[in-house]
Order: C-alpha cells, then structure tokens, then sequence
C-alpha cells in the first residue's frame, strides 16, 4: 500500500515515543520500562511517570495480551473509514509488561462477537516504508 | 472543612434558548446571555468586573465585543466540565477580595455549522506525538465512551435495559421543556432499537447535537443582598481529573469519585440532602458512573440505581430536569446548562408547572464531566443551594 492510498490519519512521534515506533518498523512492540524504579507504563515517554528519571528502555514483549475492553464503531463520518465500519477499537492489556495498549483488533468474521478477556496477539500494519502501526488479532 | 462554602452566590442565570440559529455569531450568543443573566439578577453592565469563559486568549475577543476591561479573567479549558470549574474559580476570586461580579459565558453554533458532536469523527489529517496513540485506530468520541459501558456491563452485569432507562427519564423531562430539541416520549425499546453508534452505545444513548449558550452571574455576599431574585449559593466544589493513567487504568471509575468526595467534605453535607441532580449527560454511561462514583450509590450499582422512577422530576432523585444533553440540547461543552437549570430549581422559578421539582428543593448538585471517558476527563463538582 502507497501512502497516497492511505486515507487513515498516520501516526507522528516526538522525542518520548520515537523509539516506540522504531521498533513498529522491525515489527516488534516494545513497552518503555524505567531502569531505577522497575515501572512499565504506557503510551512511551522518555521521563518516569512514577520516579521522574530519566533512565528508561523499551523492552520487546511477546505481543500477547487479552482484551481489557473494546467497542465496535459502527458510524463514522470519515471516508477514511468507510470500508472499516464495523470495526473494533480495543484496551489490550499486553502480557509482561501488564499496561493497557489502545489500538484496533481486526480479522475477526464479526467484531460483535468479541469478548473482553479473549486473548489477541499484535500484528503491523505498513503504512509506509517509515511508519508501521501496531494492531491486534486473535491469537 | 476548607473550601468555598457561602462565599459568593450566583445572582442570575440565562440559556439562549435557540437549538439551531444560522443568524448569530458564538460572540454574540455570549453578549446577549450575558445581558439577560444580568438582568435576571438586576445588575448592570457596569457592575461587571470579571470575565469567565474556556476560551484560551480567545475570551479577550469576547471581551472586547462586549466593550469590557475585566479586572480579572479566567480561560480554563477543561472540556464540557470548564463552567463547573469557572463557578469555583469565581468563588475562590471573590472570597479573595478580587472581582465582586464575575460573568461566565458560553456561545457555541454547533449545529448551525454542521459539527457532530456525540456520534461524529475524531479524525486528524496529521495527529501529534501522542494524539498518535488513539486516531490512527478510528477512536471516536463515542467508541471511547463504548468501551468503558462494555467494560462496566462486564464487571458488574450492568443490562442495556437499565443504560436506556436514563435516557427514557430524560426525554419524559424534555417533555416538560418547551425548549427542548426532542420532546416525544420514548421506550427502553425505542433507545435498544435505535442505530448502534459504536457497541453497545445506540443512538438515543448519545447526546444530541445543538446550537447554544449562555451566561452565570457569581456575585459576593454583599452584592448579593441587592439582588432581584434569591441568591443561590455556592456550598461546596470539587475537582477530579482521570487521565489513562500510564497503562493501568480503572476505566469503570471516573474523576467524580475524587471531585465528589472533596465537594461534599467542604459543603459538609451528604447525599441525603440532595434534592435535584444535574449529571452530565454525554451519553447514558457518562451518567450511570458519575451516579456512581459521587456515592450516590455503590460502585457497579448504578444499573439498579437507574431503574425505575427514581431518577424522575417525581421521584426520590430528580434528574436533569432540562432534558438533558440527550433530548434538550447539548451544544459541545454543556456544563453551563447543569449551572442555569439548578439555580432555576431552587429558586422554585417554574413553580406552579410540572417541571418545578416538587416539595421545597434546597440543595441541588451539578456535576459535569469534560473531555472524555474512556481516555482523559475532568470532573467537576459543584453543591449548590438556597
């Protein structure tokens, strides 16, 4: 897929999230974890919410989790989406490092019929040769 | 105790009544309400010395179209919650001896200009570093919003039944006001039959979309002595703020468990001496968990909380008693209104029609929740009474 083809607002990064998406692109997710005080958290910043160092690394996680909750979008205005509608935006709670991911869950015949608690596993989608965007699917 | 209790009243109040208005502006939806909200109190444009609006350096041009040079102004942008917060701010000014009269707007043509709010996109052609962690998924207001009714149905057994109850009490008050969007009675069958906008919210779950505004008038005590009608005083506020908690979030518990706790402490009263509830309504969860977690009743017991009559202008609780952002209108930020139609109530202004809430209401809680659930919030809390 070309980036003139994709619609989809494309995700940016800063100086607390690039290494986030550094590792999107190798297809690996990668949790940012605090070498003083032992916290993951989520999304990525450079600076502990918890001890306030600046001492912290993104850690490759397996890329399991379950649903901690979801919502099927079953309207939305954008033609971005038009050929999504219903889709299912999701909290994933990642294995590991035990914090919340929002993103999509997709490749499910009918995303109604998901459960929260049900087990998914991340995958990417390459938008472009710079960016890819993590999501999630049944495992 | 702390807090502002009795320390400034509002002294008058207006809602510009139009739902959908092409002939005026957002500043002059403003400058009209607030002449009508001084009037109400009868005051005068010169007795004015404060400026209240979330507006960011935008309320110096609000200012500037009403021809006024505040002493003091505040633009605190908190979402649809800002006007709670105001009320407080106002409060804590005038008991400091800053402003005496303090004027708190709000103009919004949403409608007019074609802006969906409740069941619209929430799409960036280019995101920031940290909007990139929810609009690249497709995270609409209301999918937000979804996930955490989802969530609550899962924790605590919460039936749809119970969700479209809140809605089908808010039309029957939308009944009671003429100005009111939508006015027709509707079932718990009519709300579960609607479009499902993001699963499991339906369409009658999710506020309306109108055009709006209005003002407040806060006042200090001795202002408020002069005044044409009953003061209504400020007894006790509160301030809440949720955010996604760096991954570990409690989605199911909102910032009104923290702002209600402290407005009730600095009122010094409880729940049992509420007589009407303003509870933002964004959509029927914004309101079973706001009810929740202000202690009306235990956590996960709102579904049954919510069932019934309880809820209604002649029941144990009446609530939104406007018709709420879900059938009267809601225009983007609807904090205000909660504000205007409270006063209203406890100043017995519809007494003698069925929407005055009956018996002697005194103490009357407006609580509004800005932003969003599901991602960040601000919840405030304001106790007011007579």
């Amino acid at each position: 897929m070309t980036n003139s083809e994709y619609l989809k607002p494309i995700p940016t990064w800063d100086t607390d999230s690039k290494a986030f998406w550094d590792g999107c692109k190798e297809h690996e997710l990668r949790i940012p974890k605090c070498n003083d005080c032992g916290e993951s958290f989520f999304p990525p910043q450079s600076v502990c919410p918890k001890c306030w160092q600046r001492n912290v690394s993104f850690e490759k996680v397996p890329g399991t989790g379950k649903i901690y909750t979801f919502a099927v979008v079953n309207q939305n205005k954008s033609k971005a989406w038009a050929e999504d509608v219903p889709y299912a935006i999701a909290y994933v709670t990642v294995d590991v490092a035990e914090v919340q991911v929002f993103s999509n869950v997709v490749n499910v015949d009918d995303p109604f019929k998901l459960k929260i608690g049900q087990k998914v596993k991340v995958a990417f989608r390459d938008i472009n040769d710079e960016v890819s965007l993590p999501i999630f699917e049944p495992a | 105790m702390g807090g502002l209790t009795r320390k400034a009243a509002i002294a008058g109040v207006y809602e510009y009544p139009n739902r959908n208005d092409p002939t005026v502006s957002e500043n002059a939806i403003q400058a009209l309400s607030a002449k009508k909200a001084l009037e109400d109190a009868g005051l005068d444009i010169k007795d004015v010395d404060g400026l209240m609006s979330p507006m960011g350096m935008g309320l110096l041009q609000v200012a500037e179209y009403m021809g006024l040079n505040p002493d003091l102004v505040d633009t605190t942008q908190v979402g649809g919650s800002s006007y709670q917060l105001h009320v407080a701010r106002a409060t804590a000014a005038i008991a400091a001896g800053q402003a005496n009269c303090i004027v708190i707007t709000y103009g919004s043509i949403a409608r007019s200009s074609a802006r969906a709010i409740g069941t619209g996109g929430r799409n960036m052609a280019k995101p920031n570093a940290i909007e990139s962690f929810e609009v690249p998924y497709g995270g609409i207001l209301a999918g937000m919003y979804a996930m955490v009714k989802n969530r609550h149905m899962y924790e605590f057994g919460t039936k749809d039944e119970q969700f479209a109850n809140i809605s089908v009490i808010t039309r029957r008050h939308a009944g009671l006001n003429p100005e009111a969007m939508f006015r027709d009675p509707i079932t718990i069958d009519d709300v579960l039959s609607s479009r499902v906008i993001a699963h499991p919210l339906h369409l009658l779950e999710c506020c309306i979309v109108s055009d709006g505004g209005g003002a407040v008038v806060v006042v200090s005590p001795e202002l408020a002595r002069s005044i044409k009608k009953k003061p209504v005083w400020v007894l006790g506020e509160g301030e809440g703020y949720a955010h996604l908690a760096n991954g570990k979030r409690d989605w199911v518990t909102t910032g009104a468990a923290q702002s209600g706790k402290t407005a009730f402490a600095h009122a010094g009263i409880t729940h049992k001496d509420i007589d009407h509830a303003m509870i933002y309504d964004s959509f029927t969860i914004t309101v079973l968990t706001a009810l929740e977690d202000l202690g009306f009743c235990k956590k996960g017991e709102g579904g049954a909380f919510v069932e019934g009559n309880r809820l209604a202008i002649d029941g144990d609780l009446p609530m939104n008693t406007d018709g709420g952002g879900l059938s009267s209108n809601h225009p983007g930020m609807r904090g205000l209104f909660l504000i205007v139609e409270a006063v209203k109530q406890l100043r017995q202004d519809y007494k003698g029609t069925e929407r005055q809430v009956p018996g002697d209401p005194k103490i009357s809680i407006a609580h509004g929740t800005g932003g969003m659930l599901g991602s960040r919030h601000a919840s405030e809390t304001l106790l007011l009474g007579v």
